[in-house]
């Protein structure tokens, strides 16, 4: 063996917002232990959202990060006006759906449960499967209860996701990133010494200061300082813009409180909605300039503020090289309608860190990293190319690896496996679905199997999940007080 | 929704590919399929083919076949590792057992804390770590604790034969119909080249709509009919004839398979009951075959109970199995060498996949979902078998020495590259081979990585020296408890079978 591997010795998150906020709270939980210092440069980076309160909508891997780091998240949720989600609603123009974080939880025999679906039925009606969750049933009635731990009972299928107010959660997050030891520092100018031969040597801040470190994190947003800017890392533009448009604003509360969050249809994009205690937030995703001004006009008339912005979907060639990671929009925007832009930075932080360099120079590493990096963010890219089909593009103009999981699903009625999926079957199946994909065809060993004898499982199946429902409490009464309701259990994945 | 179109289906075949098939379709497609099998006993079939891994376990539960009267009825042994010596250099010596090397500590991969291990002197082996192959070195088995982290898979070794006759009875209890005799001819379809019947030498002509070709080497249908070429992997794969010759029985019975490289190849030793499988693969450039058979002889843990059986082959794979309305599985549609027991793993596989992609309404996407998939099944165990060569660091033959100095494919080359810089497993989710595997032979072989996770290097040596020792002397202590394969085996085996997967170490993948 030839040296033993050295740690990095002081590691510089450069940014200002989530992305920057929780990689150095990561990095610090992580690193800290072995002496690994952690800077965290917060510069101002240009915005237009200023004033307009948005959120996280997270899905279950943010309560695993949360613990992860130590952050309690009933305290935080507290702080950040937050709702525990159970999943997604849709709202299309003829149909309603949902897509939830759970499971089933019903074992293959030997046919996996959906293709039961697709034995009863054909057509739009195979959407039946996803109204076969717990989660489900217990969303559409406002309510909410922790997972269970015993896989005997129902409530073990459960997993929930949370929407938080994102300033707020910034807030915390940075207030334990300080006290976990990041030493922060901000600075209006920021020059960066480095090139595409050597990587990043140092940062000139406000009044001269200039930080040394071994490592230096992107995550200045698009404006990719350090990664794009110093090292010459080219953005590559996706091959089509699908919503190049971005609105968010706030509407009053709905009530009562429901544990998911909701997407439309809007001409010209999708609009979602998340619910906060005190508000809901509003974001959309527009294809057009005439459609933002539609949607602007008419908030403007409501006396509704909001922030509008322009985005282009797209990735920088590499996200790591030398001893620059770029993180969030600095690295890649794959999207962020149905997993956000913290998601998609967390996943590959969690990557680096799997991965981990010591001091010297890993060419490997890093074209490892680089590679499964590419992959992730396919998968996260294609989520939102399967939200734009039939609309915003046709199908034959799908990413290929994409069309092909959809051939194989419309055509065999199979998930097409693959490596670094980012969406689980369950929400990928009802998802497809949802959006007007079916299964042309079901698990061979139904094929004897009398569709009566299915239904009545099936509804069974319901019966025992509405009661199961009815039997956990309101959203908004384990928002008052999770504790009365039960023990909260473990949520990992 | 539509049925299959594929209402006749004709396998060609009685081996192990063959009879897995039938008696799959049997229990998996819809009763208006009739299935037909033709075989020759005139020709017969390849004879081997006796360890598995762990995914035999799921094929049988699948089937609603008992552990303990497959056991029975094939005289099958259990099988938790392959041990590898010679492997490396002439001396070296390694298991790869079904199932992970301890547990991750603090987050951090076993196997780096493992290094930091090493780094300080510790002498201890990788396969120290793991319940299944300390219960091999023991010849004991038992099966898999709860304990998280202590879980492993297990498979068997098992007569071929026996298994193929015990897999016919299965399939004709559940009406496929067996057919006697030679295929002469194949009839094609003149507008479209597809496969329209079979002609026997007695003249009996078998008609179906969806063909499997389990004709083994001769690929029969595929390969001769449909004219679909052989890709050879020859150049990283030069082993090319094996011979094989039963012995008897060994005492202490093994719970392992045994693979031992020779100057110009490798020897496999199965356990059974009843016998013991011996075969030596070699490469015919480098020895003949009375060499061969000689080699074989002297190595023999115990006498000889046949004649040696001479087999040819070619290291590579039908460039697709499925062509047309003909499907390829076993050894009609590729080879890879049993150094890894992986050809009834892939022969499942394809069984697997064809079923799940059966051919509907448009047969296209059904061809070209099985053609990726197989693949890239190939493709994966291809690298992970071409690995246990190219790493030896034999001086003794022009063999090891141009294995370890071939060209590999790129997609190994990185994953050497990788685990030489770094000590970090290339990840995939999908494909046989997952982390665990490939520490097992890089360690195993001695490639030592140049650097490993600073996380574990900064650990103290003490609480390391500590903590792997703990865990090593555990799980010896577990293995000692655990009673003798024989003992479990003169017992009829388990008495309550664990449930399978398909995973090779057992449980959910642990990579
Ligand atoms: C040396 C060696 C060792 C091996 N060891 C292992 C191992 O340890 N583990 C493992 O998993 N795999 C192993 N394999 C692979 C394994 O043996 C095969 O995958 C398995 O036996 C399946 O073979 P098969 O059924 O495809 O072909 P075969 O056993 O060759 O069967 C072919 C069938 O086709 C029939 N047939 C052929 N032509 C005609 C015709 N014209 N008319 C009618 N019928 C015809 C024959 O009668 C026969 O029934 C080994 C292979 C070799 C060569």
């Amino acid at each position: 063996m030839n040296h033993k591997p050295e740690p990095l010795q002081h590691i510089v998150v450069v940014g200002q917002g989530l992305v920057a906020a929780g990689a150095a709270v990561t990095l610090a939980k992580m690193l800290r232990p072995f002496a690994t210092r952690i800077s965290w440069v917060q510069v101002s980076t240009e915005t237009n959202k200023a004033g307009i309160a948005g959120a996280e909508v997270a899905d279950p891997a943010l309560g695993r990060w949360l613990e992860m780091i130590g952050l309690p998240e009933a305290k935080l949720l507290h702080q950040c006006q937050g709702l525990y989600s159970l999943g997604a609603e849709y709202r299309l123009e003829s149909k309603q759906f949902f897509v939830p974080h759970a499971s089933h939880g019903i074992q293959p025999s030997p046919a996996p449960f959906e293709q039961e679906f697709f034995k009863r039925f054909s057509g739009p009606e195979q959407l039946a499967f996803s109204e076969h969750f717990l989660a489900t049933r217990a969303a559409a009635k406002a309510r909410f209860a922790f997972p269970a731990k015993d896989p005997r009972s129902a409530r073990s299928t459960l997993k929930y996701g949370l929407h938080l107010e994102r300033a707020a959660l910034v807030e915390a997050i940075t207030a334990h990133a300080q006290n976990l030891g990041v030493v922060c520092q901000s600075t209006d100018s920021l020059q960066v010494h480095g090139d595409p031969q050597r990587g990043i040597q140092a940062l000139s801040l406000d009044g001269g200061i200039r930080l040394e470190a071994d490592f230096f994190i992107d995550a200045t947003g698009e404006s990719s300082r350090l990664l794009g800017q110093a090292l010459g890392v080219e953005f590559q533009a996706q091959s089509r813009s699908l919503w190049p448009y971005r609105i968010t604003f706030s509407e009053p509360a709905e009530s009562p409180l429901k544990p998911r969050s909701e997407f439309a249809r809007i001409a010209g994009g999708w609009r979602r909605r998340a619910g906060l205690r005190d508000k809901t937030i509003v974001d959309a995703w527009l294809c057009d300039q005439a459609a933002l001004d539609r949607l602007e006009a008419s908030l403007r008339e409501q006396g509704c503020e909001f922030a509008s912005w322009q985005q282009t979907e797209g990735a920088r060639a590499q996200g790591w090289v030398y001893n620059c990671l770029a993180l969030g929009g600095a690295d890649a925007q794959p999207g962020e309608l149905v997993l956000s832009q913290w998601y998609w930075a967390c996943r590959c932080l969690l990557l680096w860190l799997e991965l981990l360099p010591s001091g010297g120079d890993q060419t490997h590493l890093r074209a490892e990293y680089n590679r499964r990096r590419s992959l992730l963010y396919q998968r996260l890219n294609e989520v939102h190319w399967m939200h734009a089909a039939g609309v915003e593009c046709a199908h034959a103009d799908l990413p290929a690896d994409l069309k092909w999981r959809l051939d194989v699903f419309t055509r065999l009625g199979r998930l097409w496996r693959r490596d670094e999926e980012v969406l689980a079957d369950e929400a990928w199946l009802s998802l497809a679905l949802g959006l007007g994909w079916h299964a042309g065809a079901y698990d061979l060993t139904l094929a004897n199997i009398d569709p009566k004898q299915l239904a009545q499982k099936h509804r069974a199946i319901y019966q025992t999940l509405e009661r199961e429902a009815d039997t956990m409490p309101f959203l908004e009464a384990v928002l008052k007080d999770p504790t009365t309701t039960r023990f909260k259990q473990n949520n990992d994945g | 929704m539509a049925s299959p179109l594929a209402k006749k289906i004709v396998i060609v075949g009685g081996g192990t590919a063959g009879w897995m098939s039938a008696a799959a379709f049997a229990r998996l497609l819809p009763s208006e399929c009739k299935v037909t099998l033709v075989e020759s006993q005139q020709i017969g079939t390849v004879g081997v083919g006796e360890a598995t891994i762990p995914h035999i376990r799921y094929f049988n539960q699948l089937l609603g076949i008992p552990e303990r009267d497959f056991m029975r009825e094939t005289q099958a042994t259990y099988k938790l590792a392959i041990e590898f010596t010679g492997w490396g250099n002439a001396s070296s010596r390694y298991m790869h057992p079904f199932s992970a090397f301890g547990a991750d500590l603090g987050g951090v991969d076993f196997h780096h804390h493992f290094l930091t291990a090493r780094a300080i002197g510790s002498n201890a082996a990788l396969d120290d770590f793991s319940l299944a192959a300390q219960l091999a070195r023991g010849n004991r088995f038992a099966p898999p604790p709860d304990e998280p982290g202590l879980g492993y898979g297990y498979a068997y070794h098992l007569d071929a034969t026996a298994y193929a006759s015990f897999l016919r009875r299965y399939a004709e209890a559940r009406r496929v119909v067996r057919r006697e005799g030679k295929v002469e001819r194949v009839t094609t379809a003149p507008n479209d080249g597809r496969i329209a019947a079979l002609v026997l030498e007695s003249g009996e002509v078998i008609e179906g709509d969806l063909f499997i070709d389990c004709s083994g080497f001769r690929s029969l249908l595929l390969g001769k009919t449909l004219g679909v070429s052989f890709e050879s992997w020859r150049q990283w794969l030069p082993c090319d004839r094996a011979v094989a010759q039963a012995s008897e029985p060994l005492t202490p019975l093994p719970s392992y398979t045994r693979s031992r490289a020779t100057a110009s190849g490798w020897q496999w030793r199965i356990p059974l009951q009843h016998r013991t499988g011996n075969g030596q693969v070699y490469s015919s450039e480098c020895i003949s075959d009375d060499e061969a058979c000689a080699q074989l002889q002297r190595a023999l843990n115990s006498a000889p109970l046949s004649d040696p059986n001479f087999i040819q082959f070619e290291a590579g794979y039908r460039t697709h199995s499925w062509e047309k309305n003909c499907v390829a599985i076993g050894l009609s549609s590729g080879f890879l060498e049993p150094l890894e027991s992986t050809s009834i793993y892939l022969i499942q596989m394809a069984i697997v996949k064809l079923v799940e992609f059966f051919p509907d309404a448009d047969e296209h996407i059904s061809r070209e979902a099985f053609n990726r998939w197989m693949g890239m099944e190939y493709r994966r165990v291809r690298d992970f078998l071409v690995l246990h060569y190219h790493l030896n660091r034999r001086q003794d033959s022009d063999f090891w020495r141009y294995c370890a100095d071939m060209n590999i494919p790129a997609s190994l080359q990185e994953k050497i590259e990788l685990f030489r810089e770094s000590a970090v497993v290339q990840h995939y989710d999908q494909g046989l081979f997952a982390q665990p595997s490939w520490l097992a032979v890089y360690f195993g072989q001695g490639l030592v990585p140049l650097g490993w996770d600073s996380r574990a290097a900064s650990v103290s040596a003490d609480k390391v020296a500590r903590t792997l020792h703990g865990l090593a002397s555990q799980l010896q202590t577990m293995a000692e408890r655990a009673p003798a394969h024989a003992e479990v085996l003169a017992r009829g085996g388990l008495k309550r079978e664990p449930p399978a997967a398909m995973n090779l170490y057992g449980g959910g993948r642990e990579s």
